[in-house]
């Protein structure tokens, strides 16, 4: 399944959505970790899919645990309102389980998941997913954590990378609204946009 | 330039609420006679006064030049046009409440009713309405990087006499001849050209359909429009083309409130004066309206074989802008004050026919075939019919949106000639002429052999039936040897399936290993009722974490009814791969099981 829609407009809007989104995620410095090695070119197809849309964290220290994260907006955050990231692990090695803990920088709730994440059975080259639920009240920049614990019989590998995430913000500076506030025919206040005209009187 | 490409309402006219109603379906698109009085009443808080306020509301009409078949904007033969249907009000002097509220008649002509010594102001607002039909509607432009603002003009202050007190407004369009720029603070005709191109259409489709029911449409045009995509904002004028969506998306600076976007940009590319662009636009507000749109999208010319949604949605933009226009020229213009634009004859459209790709996967010959039977041109051989709008826009809201089938060229001729049967032989004719099997022809296409140049592209629809056993199909990007990706002819196959009673159906769709295998189910006019996921999963793209994509299965309660199961490889297809998916097929199978 893809991520295609069957509305031209809403098909061209999504896509363009995205990559509206995708310039400042770049921009705020990423990993250079290399993908997890897939079995198969198949399997490596399938992974550049399912990741097109992602980026990568930022690496939080060494990078021990062998497990590439990546990350993307499901929705824009705004003040007040909830907005999902699209959180993927791809790990490099098989072990009997794999801890993912989210946490989030004040000001930003996390609202799901609220404990740790446990898979179980994880093998190298496959692909799993989170989706994050999380809330901030003000405009500003966040920051998402997500640890990534890797249990094997030798002991435990960890990796944290950090998703940075602006609420309330812009691609773009805003342009200066041309509209003025004014009495409706109703006698309402609203806010129009004036038009120049040249009056005659016969 | 890229011809890609609910209630606000005027509160109920006192008096001669019925005229503007009965000259929108009397004048037939243009012009037509004046009103007497001019307008159509005043409302509101009127006073029984001894006065009025009159006059002709008008704005600059840019038309073009033509050289060697490019179209660019001629502003030295602009002509003062009337800005007909437009919502005018007459405020107290310096603001507030309206004292009284009149539309704009075929003429431009309005008039309201005042106290003579009441000092008084117009304000003339960006906004077309009938105000008669029953439930009323408006047509507003606002501006998109002005928090969706409406475009208004008030006038300057001045007392109302006994008897009579002229006001007249014009609209310039801003263009400064000595430095061959625009004025952008001077910009006024533009909303006003736009509300006129679409004053035309409701003109036209009001004369076909006295009791058509239209609804509240926002077109957002600004200066500041422009064709830039990095990234798309309209809310900062970053709209790309000239578009029309049928749903709001987004929020904060990046919303899309539902609606056309028309571009205004100056320094790149304006489309206000283009009314080609405009009423295309409006074409596919036709269908969200009236009709079924289901365009699947993504980049598309008329020279192009693909997917059938497409070639039909896009072929009937351009027929319908020409049937409201009245005139089978497409014109684009470019940026103002240069040589750029271009144009071509829906007529006389023989891209289609050179390229090779004449048929029902073609928007070239399908806008022929839908002009063709609109017009009444003379001299084009095997063009006997004139039908007119009105039993296309029969067709369209009837047989083409009740079908089970998909919304493309089959079911609207189908359609068509079972509602026509006196032109039966001059829709055959013109359906041949496009390569269209005309005889038994059926919503689905069944006895069509004009395979655009792949067997396997036929039939139109496979048939699948339940727990008949598993049946093949492919999805390729291979359009005649050349790679065409989203949309091109051949990237979906469709099944018919036919769910006799309401029950638990389980589909399963395999290919390839490296495939990316996607199935969508279509119920009529329903639309898409379910697309295919891996089990349990609750997102998208694919959310099929660690499960393998070339494999598609689900299970779903249906009602008992006809469907059309649309197959793909995503991966054979995708147009924002990178490096493109290489030249190819996928073979598909489908099973379809019911306990």
């Amino acid at each position: 399944m893809s991520n295609r829609t069957v509305s031209s407009s809403a098909t061209l809007r999504g896509a363009l959505l995205a990559s509206a989104v995708l310039p400042w995620l770049f921009g705020c410095g990423s990993g250079s970790e290399s993908a997890a090695p897939a079995k198969t070119a198949a399997d490596a197809v399938r992974v550049a899919h399912i990741t097109r849309d992602l980026v990568e964290g930022v690496p939080m220290g060494k990078p021990v645990a062998p497990v590439e994260v990546k990350f993307g907006l499901l929705s824009t955050p705004q003040p007040g309102v909830p907005f999902k990231v699209r959180v993927v692990l791809l790990p490099a090695a098989t072990v009997p389980t794999m801890d993912v803990d989210v946490s989030a920088s004040e000001g930003l709730v996390l609202l799901d998941p609220i404990a740790p994440v446990t898979l179980d059975k994880v093998s190298a080259g496959t692909v799993h997913q989170v989706t994050v639920t999380a809330q901030a009240s003000n405009v500003g920049g966040y920051v998402l954590n997500v640890a990534v614990t890797l249990d094997d019989p030798n002991g435990e590998q960890t990796r944290v990378l950090a998703f940075p995430v602006l609420v309330g913000g812009s691609a773009m500076p805003a342009p200066v609204s041309r509209a003025k506030p004014s009495v409706g025919a109703s006698g309402a206040v609203e806010a129009v946009v004036p038009l120049a005209g040249t009056e005659t009187t016969r | 330039m890229n011809p890609a490409c609910h209630r606000s309402l005027l509160r109920s006219c006192r008096w001669g609420a019925l005229v503007f109603a009965v000259l929108l379906a009397a004048c037939g698109g243009g012009g037509g006679g004046s009103s007497a009085s001019g307008g159509n009443g005043g409302t509101g808080p009127t006073p029984p006064g001894n006065g009025t306020v009159s006059g002709q509301i008008t704005f600059d009409r840019v038309s073009y030049r033509t050289s060697g078949g490019v179209y660019s904007l001629d502003f030295a033969a602009a002509t003062q046009a009337p800005a007909r249907g437009m919502v005018v009000e007459l405020l107290p002097g310096g603001g507030g409440t309206a004292l009284a509220t009149t539309v704009t008649d075929s003429t431009g002509r309005y008039s309201m009713s005042v106290n003579a010594g009441t000092s008084v102001q117009l304000r003339v607002r960006a906004k077309l309405t009938e105000a008669a039909t029953t439930p009323a509607y408006t047509v507003v432009v606002v501006d998109n990087t002005s928090a969706n603002a409406p475009y208004v003009f008030d006038g300057t202050t001045f007392t109302a006499a006994a008897g009579t007190t002229t006001r007249n407004v014009n609209f310039a369009s801003g263009w400064n001849a000595a430095t061959s720029a625009y004025v952008d603070a001077d910009r006024a005709a533009a909303p006003f050209a736009i509300l006129d191109t679409l004053y035309k259409a409701i003109t036209t489709i009001r004369a076909a359909d006295s009791a058509a029911t239209f609804t509240d449409l926002k077109v957002h045009w600004s200066t500041r429009n422009k064709p830039v995509t990095t990234p798309f904002q309209v809310s900062s004028g970053n709209i790309n083309t000239t578009f029309f969506t049928g749903v709001s998306s987004g929020t904060g600076a990046d919303a899309v409130e539902a609606g056309i976007y028309v571009l205004g940009d100056a320094a790149t590319d304006t489309d206000e004066y283009d009314e080609s662009v405009i009423a295309h636009e409006y074409g596919h507000y036709y269908q969200n309206v009236f009709s079924r749109d289901e365009s699947i999208g993504g980049d598309h010319s008329i020279g192009d074989k693909t997917d059938l949604r497409l070639a039909f949605s896009e072929g009937w933009g351009n027929a319908f802008s020409s049937m409201m226009r009245g005139s089978p020229l497409y014109k684009d213009s470019g940026k103002p004050g240069s040589t750029q634009g271009f144009g071509f004859d829906i007529e006389r459209n023989d891209l289609d026919d050179l390229t090779g790709s004449t048929g029902w996967y073609s928007e070239g010959s399908i806008e022929e075939i839908l002009w063709d039977l609109f017009d009444n041109s003379a001299g084009e051989s095997g063009d006997t019919l004139a039908l007119g709008f009105g039993p296309i826009h029969a067709v369209m809201k009837g047989g083409l949106k009740q079908t089970p089938a998909l919304a493309g060229i089959f079911p609207f001729l189908a359609a068509l000639k079972a509602a026509n049967s006196g032109s039966a032989t001059g829709i055959d004719a013109l359906g041949q002429a496009s390569g269209i099997v005309m005889a038994g022809i059926d919503a689905w296409g069944s006895t069509e052999t004009n395979n655009g140049g792949r067997a396997d592209n036929l039939p139109v629809y496979r048939t699948i039936a339940i727990n008949g056993g598993t049946v093949t199909a492919v999805s390729t990007n291979n359009v005649g040897g050349t790679l065409k990706l989203f949309n091109g002819l051949g990237s979906r196959k469709f099944f018919r399936l036919t769910v006799p009673t309401t029950g638990t159906v389980s589909i399963r769709l395999a290919g390839p290993a490296g495939a990316d295998a996607d199935l969508y189910l279509y119920k009529g006019v329903s639309g898409m009722v379910e697309f295919g996921g891996c089990p349990g999963s609750t997102s998208s793209p694919d959310g099929c974490a660690g499960k393998p994509t070339e494999v598609e299965t689900w299970s779903k309660s249906l009602p008992a009814g006809d469907y059309v199961l649309e197959v793909l490889d995503f991966n054979r297809i995708d147009d924002t791969a990178t490096p493109a998916p290489a030249l190819g097929d996928t073979t598909l199978t489908l099973t379809v099981t019911q306990p």
